[in-house]
Order: structure tokens, then sequence, then C-alpha cells
């Protein structure tokens, strides 16, 4: 916490203070959202607080950033104001950012702190950045006001119960919510939504029986689970063309699912490759082959990693490669698609079921 | 769904779409209008990943000239006129391997046979799949000789017939010059062309605030409800320009304010203020109230052609403190010209919602400034409370402002603090620009992305445009029976002739001072 701490009943009249010092020529004040974002100290602090500018540079909002330290001594409840820079230029936006640091047995003090700042009729987005199938009484609390929850599972210890508990929070909050990890896959599915959107495309695709996925493991000091994405991907295409799960072959450096679809079985392997420049967990390649003996090779640029050349052939023809772009991403990209996202996807939903339904954990 | 073409991986409103491959072709490469807005567009899409890497854009001109003498321009151009700056080396050294162009009279059929072979080689180049749009950037009168071309060298596909691959037209304004060219370009289109391949462009389409008008009204539910002949006194359409005509003096000394933008700009505000919700956000489904409203505009009388349409013509005069000279000393424009530079009218849609409720439109260049507003002045609350004899309190007033500072503002009355009753009119004021922090498109960018995505949503379709003309073309008519003579009749930098402001202060009102 780099700003002045202050004691919680002062932060509205802080801020006042704030707003009122600073020279407001072409400055002003915005909010579009209320974003409450909730991480335990740990190494992946930084990186939330880093996304969450990049979040405030395109819709400035009111941050209210908690952080719980369970190291922190008994009693311990931190709290200070600032102002974010959104832009720069010839108007400059600003919004306020409201900090919180308490020690375990304090959290539930949380609430009460914040429910006073909460700006009415603005939507409450919460980035809970734990994992949501820990009980943890404060998102009880605070999932209860939020308007949706956007979660992310590279903080969950195993996909499968991070599956169930984003169901149960949706369940028992009505709310809307997503996953920053579902948003780091949307290139990719645009791209398949684009290359099988013929009739004829769309019956090729129906007769898929291997997927080969190849997803990135170059170290990280922030993510720790590269299979997810992969593991979506997979689980996505499995959903939308009615696969049945029958087998998980879950061994140390090979994990297999076996499907079974209409056309008979879909063998779905996962292949690593490592490179540096590129996120951990980013998918490097899909293959898909089919009954029919078509091909259908998805691989990303690696130079140009917003770059997805298509390949299609089959014994008696092969196409030109086709060459797919998308949005240049970066971080706090996902966090910002998913919280304009409309409602909840129902791919997702249906992605989170069929990964409840997975005996082993596959990841 | 069981439907065959139902693709699985679909989900609507959670994936965004991915622009097709395509290649464009720029009638006019070596115009105003591809140098300020359409290459600094297709450079600002490829900035942003919108544009895919199976594109290119071939400039199609008269003047001799090389692939690399074009791209060096292209590059000036967008170094001069593009919305990000200063330009990105890496990025364009990328984009420029795109960028072509190709020498041809276009009256000369080799000259597109040629292109044809051209565009088929870019195609297995950089697998553009025969996809083509074709943007008419040119003199209206060469429309239909593209088009002509186009079709016999077998550039244009038939739409019925042709599934795996899409030809598209843009054609910029002005559709026609009354109603009877309209409808005789229209006729002459359509024998090379299905309606559904012409995307007949106005940029003011795809401006956010204009696209956010229909947001503003469907999706709040407390404007929608108070926007009819009951609460709404009258509605003023402002579009004012502080320059004058510049280099285009050949052009205005032919087209004249109501055609440059009257017809199209105005009209299509107008509409989209004025439409009934549609069924569903279909391209069609909103044509369709659009064009309902233009069809009800009540026709204008002899009558109200005399008094209720105001033209002006701006003389020498000063805009924002410097000296400018008058219309008929600009260049290539005739020191006795009659035309219009200044338009100032009143309209009556006649339908349920707007029976009684006069729309004043003004527009006009060398005003003191630029700005686009739409204002819904409301009537007063009944006259009981907070009233001093006689004197009435402001009305509310929502100003919707298309540019500069995009944004919405809504006149409120509230008490002075303290003991006195007095009233004070208040503004809420919305602005994009310190609202949110993105950059908002320009709108040409977003208008290529809609046609190469094939969504004409924010286009003119023919009827619009051939409605619109309708209720015009008599206002044409008149002026050319009835010679104006007493052009120039406001000075620069005024907001236009006196008569404009009596014609609205006969009913009792007055012109917004924007």
């Amino acid at each position: 916490m780099s700003a002045h701490i202050i004691d919680p009943s002062k932060i509205q009249s802080e801020l006042t203070k704030i707003w009122e010092g600073i020279d407001k020529v072409n400055k002003s004040r915005a909010a579009l959202f209320n974003l409450v974002i909730y991480i335990e100290h740990n190494k992946r602090l930084d990186y939330i607080r880093s996304i969450t500018q990049k979040v405030i540079e395109k819709f400035p909002s009111r941050v209210i950033f908690i952080s719980v330290d369970k190291d922190a001594p008994q009693g311990e409840l931190k709290t200070a104001v600032s102002v974010l820079t959104a832009s720069s230029g010839e108007f400059v936006i600003t919004c306020d950012l409201i900090e919180i640091i308490a020690s375990k047995d304090t959290q539930m003090r949380i609430p009460f702190i914040i429910l006073p700042h909460l700006i009415p009729d603005l939507p409450i987005y919460l980035l809970w950045g734990e994992d949501p199938s820990l009980k943890n009484p404060l998102l009880e609390e605070l999932g209860s006001y939020a308007t949706r929850l956007i979660f992310d599972s590279e903080s969950g210890s195993s996909l499968q119960e991070f599956a169930k508990g984003v169901l149960k929070q949706k369940e028992q909050f009505k709310c809307d919510v997503a996953d920053l990890n579902w948003a780091r896959i949307e290139p990719f599915r645009e791209i398949l939504q684009s290359a099988f959107s013929s009739p004829l495309k769309i019956e090729e695709l129906k007769e898929i029986k291997e997927m080969k996925i190849c997803y990135n493991i170059s170290e990280s000091a922030v993510f720790c689970h590269p299979k997810v994405q992969a593991t979506y991907l997979q689980a996505w295409i499995a959903t939308r063309l009615n696969w049945t799960l029958k087998e998980v072959k879950a061994e140390e450096k090979c994990t297999q699912i076996t499907y079974q679809s209409e056309k008979g079985e879909v063998k779905v392997a996962f292949e690593t490759k490592e490179i540096s420049d590129l996120p951990m967990g980013m998918i490097l390649s899909l293959e898909l082959s089919t009954n029919k003996n078509a091909h259908f090779l998805f691989e990303r640029n690696i130079k140009l990693s917003n770059q997805v050349r298509a390949t299609y052939s089959t014994a008696e023809k092969c196409l030109v490669p086709e060459n797919f772009i998308f949005p240049k991403g970066g971080a706090g990209q996902s966090l910002i698609k998913e919280i304009f996202h409309k409602g909840t996807s129902l791919h997702y939903l249906k992605v989170l079921d069929l990964i409840t339904k997975v005996d082993k954990n596959i990841c | 769904m069981t439907n065959a073409s139902f693709n699985p991986l679909e989900e609507p409103g959670q994936l965004s779409g991915l622009i097709n491959p395509c290649i464009l072709v720029i009638f006019g490469a070596t115009g105003d209008l591809t140098a300020r807005k359409l290459l600094p567009a297709l450079y600002n899409l490829s900035k942003d990943g919108q544009l895919p890497s199976q594109f290119a854009c071939v400039g199609f001109a008269r003047r001799e000239k090389t692939h690399e003498e074009f791209r060096k321009e292209a590059k000036d151009s967008i170094a001069k006129f593009s919305r990000t700056k200063p330009i990105d080396e890496t990025l364009w050294a990328q984009f420029e391997e795109h960028l072509f162009y190709h020498t041809s009279e276009f009256h000369l059929e080799e000259g597109y046979n040629r292109l044809r072979s051209f565009l088929n080689e870019l195609d297995v180049q950089f697998g553009t799949k025969g996809n083509r749009v074709f943007y008419l950037s040119t003199q209206p009168s060469f429309f239909t000789l593209i088009c002509e071309k186009l079709h016999s060298t077998g550039l244009i596909y038939d739409h019925e017939k042709v599934v795996d691959k899409w030809s598209r037209i843009i054609i910029e304004k002005p559709f026609g010059h009354d109603l009877t060219s309209a409808l005789t370009l229209q006729a002459e289109l359509l024998k090379f062309l299905n309606e559904k391949q012409i995307y007949r462009i106005d940029h003011y389409l795809g401006k956010e605030t204009v696209q956010n008008l229909l947001v503003f009204r469907f999706a709040n539910i407390f404007f929608e409800s108070l926007w009819n002949n009951r609460y709404i006194d009258h509605i003023q359409i402002t579009v004012a320009e502080d320059i004058g005509i510049g280099t285009r003096g050949n052009f205005w000394e032919e087209a004249g304010l109501l055609r440059d933008i009257v017809q199209n700009h105005v009209m299509q505000v107008l509409s989209l203020v004025a439409m009934e919700p549609p069924v569903n956000l279909d391209a069609d489904s909103i044509h369709d109230e659009k064009v309902k409203v233009l069809k009800a505009l009540r026709p204008l009388s002899e009558e109200a052609l005399k008094k209720e349409v105001v033209r002006g013509q701006y003389g020498p005069g000063f805009v924002n403190g410097a000296e400018v000279i008058g219309y008929r000393q600009e260049k290539n424009v005739s020191p006795t010209s009659n035309v219009e530079t200044f338009l100032a009218l009143k309209v009556f849609i006649d339908n349920w919602r707007w029976q009684g409720v006069p729309f004043y439109i003004r527009s006009g260049k060398r005003l003191p400034k630029k700005a686009t507003e739409i204002a819904v002045i409301f009537k007063d609350p009944p006259a009981v409370l907070f009233q001093e004899g006689t004197k009435r309190n402001e009305p509310n007033v929502l100003a919707i402002r298309i540019q500069p500072d995009d944004g919405t503002s809504l006149k409120i009355n509230c008490k002075v603090p303290g003991p006195s009753s007095s009233i004070q009119p208040v503004k809420m004021d919305f602005r994009y620009g310190t609202y949110f922090g993105i950059e908002p498109p320009e709108a040409y960018e977003r208008l290529i992305c809609d046609c190469i995505l094939g969504d004409r949503t924010l286009f003119a379709r023919e009827d619009e445009v051939l409605s619109s003309w309708q209720f015009l073309t008599p206002i044409l008519d008149f002026w050319a029976k009835e010679p104006t003579t007493n052009f120039p009749n406001h000075p620069s930098g005024s907001w236009g002739p006196r008569d404009a402001d009596a014609m609205i202060e006969k009913d009792g009102r007055k012109w917004r001072l924007l």
C-alpha cells in the first residue's frame, strides 16, 4: 500500500480532500462501475494490481482493492485512498482507489467498511482472485451485492473443484459469473466459430476423431496451471458437439480424454511446448482429424501471437492457408472482456458442467 | 435447433466476430476522401488488429503511379490525417505490403480486365478468397459507368448464384441530385447489382453518438415514455460548420447545402430521432422504421416553401476572430452564385407520435462554431406552481451533442439555496470524452468493417434515400422557380440570415444558442 493510511471512517472525507486538492483543469473524475477486487497476499497480488490499472485505463471505475494478509498481526486493518489516473492527454480522467489490507481475523469487518462506498446505481463487479470452492464468509457477504462475479481458474487448486465452486456461486447469488481463463481462449473460439461457419464445414466438424491441443508451459511468476485453457477449449468443442465423456487417462506427462460422438470415438491429446515469450497456458495449436481424412491445423504465430494460421487438407487437396488475426490482447484484456460481456456465457456453464463430471483431476 | 446451417460453436452476444478476408478496391484513390479518411481508417483498423492479414487494398485511379508511389503518398496522408499519431513504423512496414495501385481510365474495359487478373493474383498471394469491396469515392457521374464495367468484366458476382464469395459496392453521397436522378441512378445500378450488394455510406451513421441514439431512446424507459407530442414541445436539429467550402467550389456550385448535408446527414438523424422502436435490431427492421418516418413527413405546401424554408449564403465576415471571405469570393465559385450554404426549415411528421410537434432544422457553413446537436425541448409543466406572474420557468431541454464534445445534457429546474423560492435552470451533463477512457474509432473505420462483415444497418437503404428526396425535391423545384435575389444574406460567423430567426420566432420559440 503506497498511499497514506487513514482511519476507515475517513475514506469519504479523504477522497473529497484529495479531489479538492488536485488541479482540476481538464481533469475529470469518472466511474462507470464499482470494481471490487479481493485477493490474498501472494505472488499474484502485483499481477492483479497491474490488470486493474489496465481496466481503469479503458473504463474508469471506483476501485476497491481488498487484500487479506494471513501473516499480518492479529487485528490489523489498514485503509488508504488515492486517485488513479485512467487516461492522460488533453483530458485526464481519474478515478478513486480505496485500498484495504486486513488480517484474516479482521476480514469480516471489510463489508462494513466498503458498503457505504459502493457508488449507488452502478454495477458492482467483484473480481474474486481466490479459489471459489474454498469456503470464505467474505465471498458469501460480498457476492450478495455483486452484479457479476469474476473468477480466475488460475486461482483454483483443482479445476474440477473450481468448476463446482463457480456453479455453486452462480446458483447461490443468481448473478452473472465469468472466468478470466475462459476469456483468454476467446480468440480460438472466435476462429473456430468462423472457420466452421459453412454448412459443409459444420458437417466435417461432426466427423472429428482426433484432437491435439498444444499449449505453452513457459515459466511464470503468476501462473501455475498451464493446462486450464487447453482443457477449456477441448471441453467447449466437446459440449458444443454433444460428445459424451467416456474415459480420462491422466498420467504425469500425458493426459488423454476419450469422448463418444454420434460418429464414433474421439480421442483428445494434450501436448506442450515451452515458448518463453508467450504467457504460460496460451494455446499454441489445435489439430483436428476427421473420419474422412480431413485435417485441420490452427497454429499460432509465435512472433505475432495475435495471428493464427489455419490449414486444411484432405487426401486429395490442400487449401491455401488462411490467416486469422484478432485484436491484440495483453494483461488485463481478459478482465475487460469479461466485465463487458452481457449475461453469463451458456457455453461456459456447459463447459464447467462437463469438467465437474471428470472423475480425475486432469488439471 | 435442427437447421442444417446451425453453427454449434456460435454463441450470440458472446463473441465479436472476425472480419472476412477480402480485397478493397478504392475508385478515386488519388482523391481527398481517400487521403483524409479511407487510408487512415484502414491503417487504424490494422493497428487495432481488426483487419485480417488476408486483406489487400488496391487504389484505382486515372493518374499513372507505381505501387511504391501510392504507398509513399498513403504514408504521408496517414501521418497527416490519422487519429493515431505518430505512424508506427513496424506496423507500417507490414501494412504497406497490402497496398497496391492500379492505373486505368474509368471507361476503359481493358483496365477492368487487368484489374480482375491482378485481383486474382492477390487472392493467391493473400488468401482473400475472391471477396471484393469496391469503394466508389468518385464523382457521382461515374457511379453507373464503374458498376457497368465491373459487371461486364465479371468483377461483380451474381448475388443469388455465387455463394462461396461476395462482392459489394460502397457508394459515397450524393445519391442523385433530386428525386428523378436518384430514381434513375437506382434503376441503373440495379441492372448490374442486387440491392443487397449496395452500401450507401453516410459517415454520420458511423459516429458513436448517432449509433447511441437508438440505445439512448430504447434502452432507457424514461426518455422513451416522454418521447411524443404529449410532452415534447418541439425539436431542433442543428448541423453547423465554422469552415467554408474550401477547395470544393466546383462541387458546391453543383450541389449546395441541401444536397450535401440535409438530404443525407440531417434526414438520417431526423429519422433516428423520430422512428418507432424496431421489432429487432436487424438492419431491415431498423431501416423499415426509418423509412416510415420519412414517408410521414408532411409535404411542404407552397405557403410553407415560402415561409418555413429559409435559404442563406454566407458573405464575408469573421469566424473565431479571423476575417474570412464570402461564398462568392471562394475559388471556383461564380461571383453571382445563388447556391445556398445555409438552410433552415420547419417540418412536421404526420403520425400518431409526432402530430403537431415541429422539427426545426438548421444547417450551414461558416456559422460561429462547429456543432451538431439534437435538442428536445419539452413542454412546460402545468403553470400552477413556481411561477411569478407571467414569467415561465425555462423548459426542460435534452441536448444530444453529436460533435464535437459528444454527449448528452439535460436542463432541469432547481431551487436556488436560501430562503427565497427562486428557481434556476441547471444542467446534468454526460460527456463521452470524460467518461470513457476509450478513443472512439473514426466513423469510416466502423463503416468499412461493417461492409466487410455484410452488415447494412449503418448504411442507407434505397427507399430511405428516395423518400428523403421525395420530401426535399419540391424545395429545389421551388428555388429553381423563384431564384433568390438577396444573397449573400448573412455574414460569416453569424447564425444565419434574420429570416431564419423570424421563422422560428413567429411560433413563439427561439433557436438555441450553441
